[in-house]
């Protein structure tokens, strides 16, 4: 490629880098996160579903049979019970219905009815709409940060979208450093931390591309797509193969279950089928099972399970709930068995990682973390070459303002996300509440940290100093934990609550790396040049390994 | 047993990494080291696929590649360092 081409390659890369470089980090150290937010964040914030044992699948039907008497029977048309533990903090019991509105439109009407995920004892009734029964649902912590990576808080369409084009960006930043980087296998060993420091972030950079690079890929392209699919991917499809109608294309990939009603009544058994479905498939969680046709002869009892050996986000089982027969098993978008639906299937486990058991995650977890530090040395590249190398054109306070501004808003997220953690022990209010006072400790302390930053002159030291918050934020956790929730670390082990234990132990490492962070980064710029030395000695432009 | 798939994909993994950095700088023959790193990559995947199945192992592997790669460079100057001036 001809080096003036590849120049403007260069240009292309650290442009996006710039202008994406913070929201990208935030983005990806989020998604990181995110990778264990569900289940085992979502555990370790709702301490009834800590160390649950396999539900009671004949009490539940108890409890659906006494609710079923109680309710008006166009509810029973579908029953849904969503078990707690993977996705939801107590078990709960749906009766759902259709009714039409007078301006024409379907609305799904809900009787739900919640109960102890332990002791099965009944909390709450609800009876109102299914969309008012989405809002009154209580927020975690874990649920506050997953919807932070998927949207940053910024809601539907523009969140989605911002994300979105953040997984472009990042999916075109792969593309254009594998051009620019023209010494691509011959530095895949390069690594020289001792040299200089703009050596230490280049090679940095470049090994944290090279090697990750099919990740990054795969992250930046199945982003884009989670993130613009609803936005813009949809209402296209939709235009294009069904006139616009993007309920029928929906329907046509994710069709509702229809059971083939009788009128004959017969008395299914879904406790034994459910009982003996989890002791053949040990592998898979149960998330909810939705009965159609309640009482009917051909009533069918879809079962949605997580885990199991296919490339997907979740596999329903049908089965015939009078018989037990199993009718079919499909995963989310496979019910079409063509090769657009293997491809959406794949799109969100292979994103958040959550096809392979916790092997999977942590590979992923880790994976993102080094996806967040590409994009923070990229950064630090672009500072370090326009503050003290040939191309810059601000004073070198300007680079330094940028430099304090990356530093606070970087480490300003890694502190919030901690901070979460404080808000979901201490934070006890109604449900409706809790999205406000997460809020309150996230966007609070991440705000708190960009002041510290921008105020402090050394960005070295701040960076040492936060990464001491970071480890005694970290390691305060399990401490509160025990303090709030009676569930020590050695004390959850001995109770099997090794969910709890899993989240505590992955905290005090985490503290411990960032007491060592702490102790090992310097406190000032190693070897301070001037520009004007810089340039004296340095080439202006090198296209070369060098170049990220 | 799948602890025991999943550990000897990993190590495997590595191999491949290390016997790509000897195909790096090998003088004589360095298409047999080639060869080797292919190979254990390929091993690795298949390790991956008794416990996962193919397709999920295909992109495992290549997440732990990615692992491994960062793991041998980086911690490369900081064994050097440790185990002192003379390896």
């Amino acid at each position: 490629m001809r080096r003036d081409t590849t120049k403007k390659f260069y240009i292309v890369h650290s442009w996006l880098g710039v202008v994406t470089g913070i929201l990208l980090f935030i983005v990806a150290y989020t998604g990181a996160f995110s990778v264990f937010g569900r289940p085992e964040l979502n555990v370790w914030s709702n301490p009834e579903v800590r160390g649950l044992n396999s539900p009671d699948f004949a009490a539940i039907e108890d409890l659906v049979r006494q609710h079923a008497q109680s309710v008006d029977s166009e509810y029973l048309h579908h029953v849904r019970v969503t078990f707690a533990g993977a996705r939801s903090p107590t078990l709960q019991i749906i009766f759902e219905k259709e009714v039409e509105l007078p301006s024409g439109r379907q609305e799904h009407r809900v009787v739900a009815f919640e109960h102890h995920p332990k002791t099965l004892a009944q909390q709450g009734r609800f009876e109102g709409s299914l969309s008012e029964w989405f809002q009154q649902w209580p927020t975690d912590m874990a649920d506050f940060m997953v919807t932070f990576h998927g949207d940053l808080h910024l809601g539907s369409p523009w969140g989605l979208v911002l994300t979105g084009v953040l997984g472009l960006t990042l999916f075109c930043s792969a593309v254009t450093g594998v051009i620019i980087h023209r010494k691509f296998f011959k530095e895949l060993f390069s690594f020289r931390p001792t040299r200089s420091l703009r050596l230490l972030f280049t090679d940095t950079h470049k090994v944290l591309g090279v090697w990750g690079l099919l990740f990054h890929a795969v992250i930046g392209f199945t982003g884009a797509f989670l993130g613009l699919v609803l936005v813009l991917l949809v209402p296209a499809a939709a235009f294009v193969s069904f006139s616009g109608d993007q309920e029928k294309l929906v329907e046509t990939f994710v069709p509702e279950v229809e059971p083939t009603l009788t009128g004959t009544a017969a008395k299914s058994r879904p406790a034994r089928i459910l009982t003996d479905f989890s002791e053949n498939n040990p592998e898979l969680v149960l998330i909810e099972t939705d009965i159609h046709g309640w009482g009917d002869q051909g009533e069918v009892m879809a079962v949605t399970t997580l885990g199991g050996d296919q490339l997907s986000a979740s596999r329903t089982f049908e089965f015939n709930a009078a018989s037990g027969e199993l009718l079919r098993d499909y995963t989310a978008f496979g019910r079409q068995e063509s090769a657009t639906g293997v491809v959406l299937d794949a799109m969100y486990p292979l994103h958040f990682g959550n096809f392979g058991g916790l092997l999977v995650k942590i590979v992923w977890s880790v994976l993102g973390v080094g996806t967040a530090m590409l994009a923070v040395t990229g950064m630090m590249i672009w500072v370090e070459r326009r503050a003290y190398g040939p191309e810059g054109r601000l004073s070198v306070n300007a680079y330094h303002r940028i430099s304090r501004f990356t530093v606070g808003s970087c480490m300003g997220v890694v502190v919030a996300s901690l901070a979460l953690f404080y808000g979901q022990l201490l934070v006890n209010v109604p449900p409706q509440k809790q999205f406000y006072w997460f809020s309150v400790f996230f966007f609070g302390s991440w705000l708190l940290v960009i002041a510290w930053a921008l105020i402090r002159s050394n960005s070295y030291r701040t960076i040492k100093e936060l990464f001491a918050a970071c480890a005694l934020l970290s390691v305060g956790v399990p401490l509160l934990n025990a303090v709030v929730t009676g569930d020590a670390l050695p004390l959850a082990m001995m109770q099997g609550k090794w969910i709890t234990a899993g989240v505590d132990m992955t905290l005090l490492f985490f503290g411990g790396l960032c007491a060592w962070l702490a102790r090992r980064l310097p406190s000032a710029r190693p070897q301070p040049r001037s520009r004007s030395t810089v340039e004296a000695t340095t080439r202006p432009y090198e296209p070369a390994g060098d170049t990220v | 047993m799948t602890v025991l798939w999943v550990g000897l994909a990993v190590v495997l993994n590595l191999a491949c990494v290390v016997l790509w950095r000897r195909y790096r700088e090998a003088s004589s023959a360095p298409a047999l080291w080639a060869i080797g790193a292919w190979v254990a990559l390929l091993l690795s995947g298949l390790c991956l696929s008794f416990p996962y199945g193919e397709t999920r192992a295909f992109f495992i592997t290549l997440g732990l590649l990615g692992l491994s790669g960062w793991l041998y460079v980086f911690a490369r100057p900081w064994l050097k360092l440790v185990a002192g001036p003379h390896t």
